[in-house]
């Protein structure tokens, strides 16, 4: 069956996510808790988002004795240029851009202390939270030279890795593209596989809007305009172990949905990450 | 490990295998097994299996297996033993302390997770005890499988069991109670394991008890089987 190599320090899985940098994620974000002045920006939502993401991938892999590097992780930011918003230490692209879990363990950016609520038994208390890059909001949005820049480390990766689970790909976007047919590039990394499956392309599109999400689709129809139905055709279908862990978040998913939210609330690209950075349960 | 025990009217022989995940070491093992052991007129014996996603599962696992044959009264609400199992993992953890990275802190503050099965036999009769996806297997003497249980068939496992906490709510305890008869057995199983061994047995008997854990091992180290530490504890009625 594809999609079910099992995931290990001798065969790692790949986890790429594109940020969208562009001005316009200056904007308030749509459905977050707070609104009016106090609402904060997409950029400064998506970068905490993040940031709490890489913690639980992390936390993951996280034993008494170390980290085992179950994972690689890159981040790729797109706004005035597009660059990796982590680095490792390895020689080649994506050794240096596809960071291991315990690299990126060991160097976040700071260490914030924030209170934690009570809980249960628990009570209040202060927790330190790591953290790997800031909210950052310029230009334009160059996602085409983002996906093949994601392309690039993923084929170095599968020359690397050719029988593990294929890489993940993340595109978090508010807009449209603005170089270009994201498309093309979208089936071209698509189109790279390891023995285990082809690349799976996931996108998520967060919005300034309070109207619904529309999440896992299974379906062109019903997509609400010509932009969504481009982001749904750059997505992958969910594979099985996906659509599990899409099940349990209470989502009804079948063969056909695909890896794809339009109009994401906090809440919604939450679930989203969740669901699309778990290839496998490690149990 | 095999041995003979009489047990006033209770004899049995008992096989345990445990290996941990192919490309581990043995300290990697997050299952864990034990018992046989005579309390009164009982034999207790009992498997658990810590989760992999938290850390110091192998370590909760073996409380909750070793706890289980010294302590658990069948009689008894199973909260105070939880409690008690929970206070020794809590003394473990502050035992040895140096300053943790700042991942750990988080890791401890998760506490670890495990599932357990345990059997409490006695004559003529045993109970079952279990939370979580480790299984018990009783057999004929044919070593044809006569019930399993909490999880029937090898289609029944997934991968977000129950699991017993060093924290929180008490999950769902489930209990069952059977007869059993002169050469019948009971196989106590961690799921990878436990699945192999309801698929073995759907329409055959199952291997030899004293080489089973063996042919677990063979056939998870050939690509058959997922990858994961392997448990079997039988316990063979001699009477």
């Amino acid at each position: 069956m594809p999609y079910s190599a099992e995931i290990s320090r001798e065969e790692p899985a790949a986890i790429v996510l594109l940020l969208d940098q562009s001005a316009s994620m200056k904007d308030p974000f749509g459905g977050a808790e707070q609104q009016g002045d106090a609402a904060p920006s997409k950029a400064r939502v998506l970068a905490d988002v993040v940031n709490r993401l890489l913690q639980n991938i992390i936390l993951r892999c996280a034993k008494e004795e170390g980290i085992r590097d179950y994972f690689s992780v890159g981040v790729i930011g797109y706004g005035d240029r597009v660059q990796a918003l982590i680095e490792g230490t390895g020689e080649g692209r994506h050794r240096k851009y596809l960071v291991p879990v315990s690299h990126l363990a060991e160097r976040p950016l700071r260490m914030e202390e924030r209170l934690k609520e009570a809980h249960g038994e628990q009570a209040a208390r202060r927790v330190k939270y790591p953290v790997w890059f800031d909210p950052h909001a310029k230009n334009g949005t160059p996602m085409c030279q983002a996906l093949d820049f994601a392309l690039d480390l993923v084929k170095e990766w599968i020359e690397a890795h050719p029988r593990a689970f294929p890489p993940i790909v993340i595109n978090i976007t508010d807009g449209e593209a603005t170089d270009g047919d994201p498309l093309r590039f979208a089936r071209d990394l698509r189109s790279y596989a390891t023995d285990d499956g082809a690349v799976l392309l996931f996108n998520a599109h967060i919005s300034g809007s309070t109207e619904p999400p529309v999440e896992l689709p299974d379906s062109i129809e019903g997509l609400p305009d010509e932009y969504a139905r481009q982001l749904f055709q750059m997505s992958s279908t969910l594979p099985f172990s996906m659509r599990a862990a899409a099940e349990r978040e209470g989502h009804a998913v079948n063969r056909e949905s695909r890896g794809f939210v339009f109009n994401a609330d906090p809440a919604a690209l939450i679930r989203f990450l969740e669901i699309g950075t778990r290839p496998a349960n490690l149990r | 490990m095999s041995g003979d025990s009489g047990v006033r009217s209770v004899r049995f022989r008992s096989d345990t295998f445990s290996v941990p995940r192919r490309g581990h070491t043995a300290a990697q093992n997050e299952d864990a097994a034990a018992g046989p052991r005579r309390r009164a007129s009982s034999i207790l014996a009992a498997v658990a299996d810590g989760a992999t996603e938290s850390a110091f599962a192998g370590r909760w696992a073996r409380i909750l297996a070793e706890e289980f044959i010294r302590n658990f009264r069948p009689d008894e609400p199973p909260e105070a033993w939880l409690g008690a199992c929970r206070s020794l993992f809590l003394k473990d953890a502050e035992a040895e302390h140096p300053p943790d990275p700042w991942y750990l802190e988080h890791k401890r503050r998760e506490g670890a997770f495990a599932a357990l099965a345990g059997v409490v036999i006695a004559p003529g009769v045993w109970s079952g005890h279990a939370v979580g996806d480790c299984c018990i297997i009783h057999t004929n003497a044919e070593r044809r499988i006569l019930h399993a249980w909490p999880l029937a068939s090898p289609e029944d496992f997934h991968h977000r069991p129950e699991l017993l906490g060093t924290e929180g709510p008490m999950p769902p305890w489930a209990f069952i109670q059977h007869g059993w008869s002169r050469g019948d057995a009971l196989l106590l199983a961690t799921d990878a394991a436990a699945a192999w061994l309801l698929a073995c047995g759907r329409d055959a008997a199952l291997p030899e008890f004293h080489q089973i854990g063996t042919s677990a091992q063979r056939t998870r180290d050939n690509g058959e089987m997922r990858n994961d530490d392997l448990t079997i504890l039988s316990v063979t009625d001699l009477r």
